[in-house]
This record gives C-alpha cells, sequence and structure tokens, in this order.
C-alpha cells in the first residue's frame, strides 16, 4: 500500500493503490503514455485519485450552470436558485482546495487545463451574480455566459483525455454499466 | 395500409455485458452481447429518428478500453444503409438524455429535437443536490447540454408536457416519468392510423424481450436493471406498452435485444453492424432482402 500523508482515508488509498497498480501493469488510460513514462507513478496515482472529487465538482457546475441556461432558453419557468447557489459554492470549494494541489512532476499540463477551467468558471460568477436574474438577462450577457461555459467545458474536457477515470460521464452509473 | 418503415439500425456494441444492467435482479447470470441502436422511421414525407447515439470522437478512447465497445460507426455510415443521410433527419424523438441517446446531436444539422420537459428539469434539479446524491445526475455530459443551449437559440430543440397523440400523423408519444429515467418517453406508430397495427419503440424501459416476455417468456414483467426511477413505475410503463399493441409483445421493440434480429427481417452491413426491418411502408423498398 502507498503511504498517503495522515488523514487520508482508506477509500483514497484503495484508489490510489489501484490507479498505481493500472499504471505499473501498463493498463493506464492515459493517452499520453510517453509522459506517463517519465512521471512517478506513485505521485501520480495520488494525484489523479486526489482529484476526482475536484474534477468532478467541475463538471458539475459546468453541468449545472448550462442546465439552467438551456432550461430558460426553452422557457421553463423552474426555480434554478438552489442550482446555481450550489454549483457555486462547488466551485469555491474546489478552488481552495485544488491550489493546494501537489502536482508531480510531468502532469502540470494536465492540472493547467483544470485550472483555465476553474478560473473561467470563477470569472463568470465574478461577472455575473447568476441566481434567479438568469431568467432576466439579455441575449448579450447569455451569449457571454455560454461562450465562458464553452471554454470552461473544453479545457476540462482536454484533462478528462489523461483519463485515470476522469470521465465527462459517469459511465458506471448510465447506460455503459458493464465495467467488468 | 402501411405509412411507415421503420429500421432498427446498430451503430456500435458492447462485446460482453453485465446481465443483470439489462434485467433488474438478474445477479449471476453471465453476459450478453448488448447492440447500441438507434431507429429510423420514414414516411408520410418525413424522416424521423428515435435518439441519436453518440459521437465516438470523445469517448472513443475510454468506452473502447473500459467497456469493450466496438464497431462504432458514425450516422452517415449508418443511415447509408437505409438509403439516408444525417441532413435528410427532419425529427429525433430523445427518448431520454443519456450521453449514448443525446450524445450526437451535431450530426443532424437539419433535425428539431423532442424531450420530455421532465427529463431535463429533473436532472437539473438533481445538480443543486450536494455530492452524496451524484448517483441521481449520473450519464449526462455537460457538452450535450451546451449543445442543447445551441439547438435551444436555433429554435431547434423543443419540450413535450406528456403525452402527445398525434405527435405527427399515426405517431404518439408517451411519457414514462420515473422510470429509466426521470423523464424518459416512448414512441407509438400507428400504421394507416390503426391501433391494431401498432408499433412501441421502447427507449431504454425496456433492455431486452424478457423485461416484456418475463423469464422464459412467463410473461411477469421485469423492470430494466439500470434506472434512477421506481421499479414499480417500470413495471406499470412496460405494462401500457403492451396495452398499446394490444398486448402482442413481439410488436414492442427494444433497441438493445440482439434478438431482434432473428425476429425480424435483418441483414449485416460491411461494418459488421445489423440492420433489422421492423414494418416497411406500402411502396417501400426492402434495405435487408436483396
Amino acid at each position: 500500500m502507498i503511504p498517503l500523508k495522515g488523514g487520508e482515508n482508506v477509500k483514497l488509498e484503495n484508489e490510489v493503490e489501484t490507479l498505481y497498480q493500472k499504471m505499473v501493469s501498463g493498463q493506464s488510460l492515459d493517452i499520453n503514455h510517453k509522459m506517463i513514462q517519465l512521471v512517478d507513478k506513485e505521485k501520480s496515482a495520488i494525484y489523479f485519485a486526489s482529484l476526482r472529487q475536484d474534477f468532478d465538482d467541475i463538471k458539475r457546475v459546468i453541468q449545472a450552470v448550462s442546465g439552467s441556461l438551456l432550461l430558460m432558453q426553452l422557457g421553463v419557468k423552474q426555480d434554478v436558485s438552489m442550482t446555481l447557489s450550489s454549483a457555486k459554492e462547488s466551485l469555491v470549494h474546489t478552488t481552495d482546495r485544488i491550489k493546494d494541489l501537489v502536482v508531480p512532476h510531468g502532469l502540470k499540463i494536465h492540472f493547467d487545463h483544470l485550472m483555465y477551467s476553474v478560473q473561467a468558471l470563477n470569472k463568470m460568477f465574478a461577472k455575473h451574480s447568476l441566481g434567479e436574474d438568469i431568467y432576466f438577462m439579455n441575449d448579450k450577457q447569455l451569449e457571454d455566459i455560454q461562450r465562458t461555459l464553452d471554454l470552461a467545458n473544453s479545457h476540462l474536457k482536454k484533462s478528462s483525455t489523461f483519463s485515470m477515470g476522469l470521465g465527462m460521464i459517469s459511465l458506471e452509473t448510465s447506460c455503459f454499466c458493464g465495467a467488468h | 395500409m402501411k405509412n411507415y418503415s421503420i429500421w432498427v439500425l446498430e451503430y456500435s456494441r458492447v462485446v460482453e455485458y453485465h446481465k443483470s444492467g439489462l434485467v433488474y435482479a438478474a445477479h449471476n447470470e453471465g453476459y450478453v452481447r448488448v447492440p447500441y441502436s438507434y431507429v429510423v422511421i420514414k414516411g408520410n414525407g418525413r424522416n424521423i429518428m428515435v435518439d441519436v447515439g453518440y459521437n465516438h470522437k470523445e469517448y472513443g478512447k475510454v468506452l473502447g478500453e473500459r467497456f469493450n465497445v466496438v464497431d462504432w460507426q458514425s450516422p452517415s455510415v449508418v443511415l447509408k444503409e437505409v438509403g439516408l443521410t444525417p441532413e435528410d433527419i427532419d425529427t429525433v424523438i430523445v427518448t431520454h438524455a443519456h450521453f449514448d441517446h443525446f450524445g450526437n446531436v451535431e450530426d443532424f444539422p437539419n433535425a428539431t429535437f423532442y424531450m420530455q420537459e421532465k427529463e431535463l428539469s429533473k436532472f437539473i434539479w438533481a445538480m443543486s443536490l450536494p455530492h452524496q446524491f451524484q448517483f441521481l445526475m449520473s450519464g449526462i455530459d455537460p457538452s450535450d447540454l451546451l449543445r442543447g443551449v445551441q439547438l435551444a437559440k436555433e429554435g431547434r430543440m423543443k419540450l413535450i408536457d406528456g403525452d402527445v397523440e398525434e405527435f405527427l400523423p399515426g405517431i404518439d408519444l408517451f411519457a414514462a416519468f420515473d422510470t429509466h429515467t426521470y423523464g424518459s418517453q416512448f414512441v407509438r406508430v400507428k400504421q394507416g392510423g390503426s391501433e391494431e397495427d401498432s408499433w412501441v419503440l421502447a427507449g431504454d424501459n425496456a433492455y431486452q424481450f424478457e423485461n416484456i416476455e418475463g423469464k422464459n417468456q412467463d410473461g411477469v414483467l421485469l423492470p430494466v436493471g439500470m434506472a434512477t426511477g421506481s421499479t414499480t413505475e417500470m413495471i406499470f410503463s412496460l405494462d401500457k406498452m403492451l396495452k398499446l399493441v394490444g398486448r402482442d409483445s413481439k410488436r414492442v421493440i427494444p433497441i438493445h435485444e440482439q434478438g431482434i434480429t432473428e425476429r425480424f427481417p435483418s441483414r449485416i452491413s460491411d461494418k459488421d453492424l445489423f440492420i433489422v426491418e421492423v414494418d416497411l411502408a406500402d411502396g417501400e423498398v426492402s434495405k435487408v432482402q436483396k
């Protein structure tokens, strides 16, 4: 078992061990095999396992805002304030957590994609209050939000191509539940 | 009189899939081959699709390596087997928002997409829930939502509230709330407007014949193995499908069932994907019998 800093839980340790074994046995899902040869496998496993919740939270923020935008565009009068405030809160926590993450040598490019995504979303929330007022925004404001979401999503997608379980969709719980 | 041709077109497949993912509580029953398909309905001057599959460009590697998904082909290759192009499609009925059904809207530039309002609104509600509820918002790709925003701006996405009889002449939509997903729907096609000669396209509320016909065809309805909704609602929805086709289970089409290739005329394309001809409109030439 790879030793983790005190306070890390067993679940995370197990996840790190699984990722580590994947990399050691050459079954890594990373597309960048060349790079993965150069990085410290233990540190990388810890990095990816620690990042999973942040990745999922960033994805959820994009889902929540784009989903609210979609409902608005389609004229569905649904109270999305809880969805948006929960997304905002997630983003604050993720931003806070991610800044202290130890990035192994060779994976900075991965981390940068994630950071660009987080920065874009933070900028969006700073510029637009994004509450119930989403229903009263003009076309220009909405286009600005959509553009930012597209940008955040494309960076997140780039970071998901490094995979290690960081997928844009939860395959295990959708129709592709045939993992074995 | 038959107004519509109906084809089930395989676009990819999983070679070995847990049976328990398809039929509720089918534990230790091994694996089955699961086709990934969409449906084309052609007739009355329209080219309609039920679902659009997913875009392999974004997920191909992960799906291939992690889930043994093979042989994906683009809609232009798949639709060619029935003499259509993606540009010909004018209407898409989305049975539910999971990425493998709603994940390729960009390939259909002339289509208008129809989804149940509840499917979207409940998924977006689920996103307001804390981390521990993540299961409830599964299967949705943020990229699809963003494309949806664009479709809505262009007036190419419409929401439906509940059942819509005669959505198009001879075609009814039925809501199946709180089943496989929050706002799933399924489709009935009535040939010549007749309820006696009709077909139900089940979406993912029936994966296999077994869901509709029971184990060993004992007639006991079985929910699908993967859902965020209620097993009770799934069973009632399966029963509704049967009622809509005069309880003739062979008229309910589960698109993830490999056995439909034997139940209906079919052939294999040169890409090793099946084309199943469920029914043919008057005057239409068969696409499976040469």
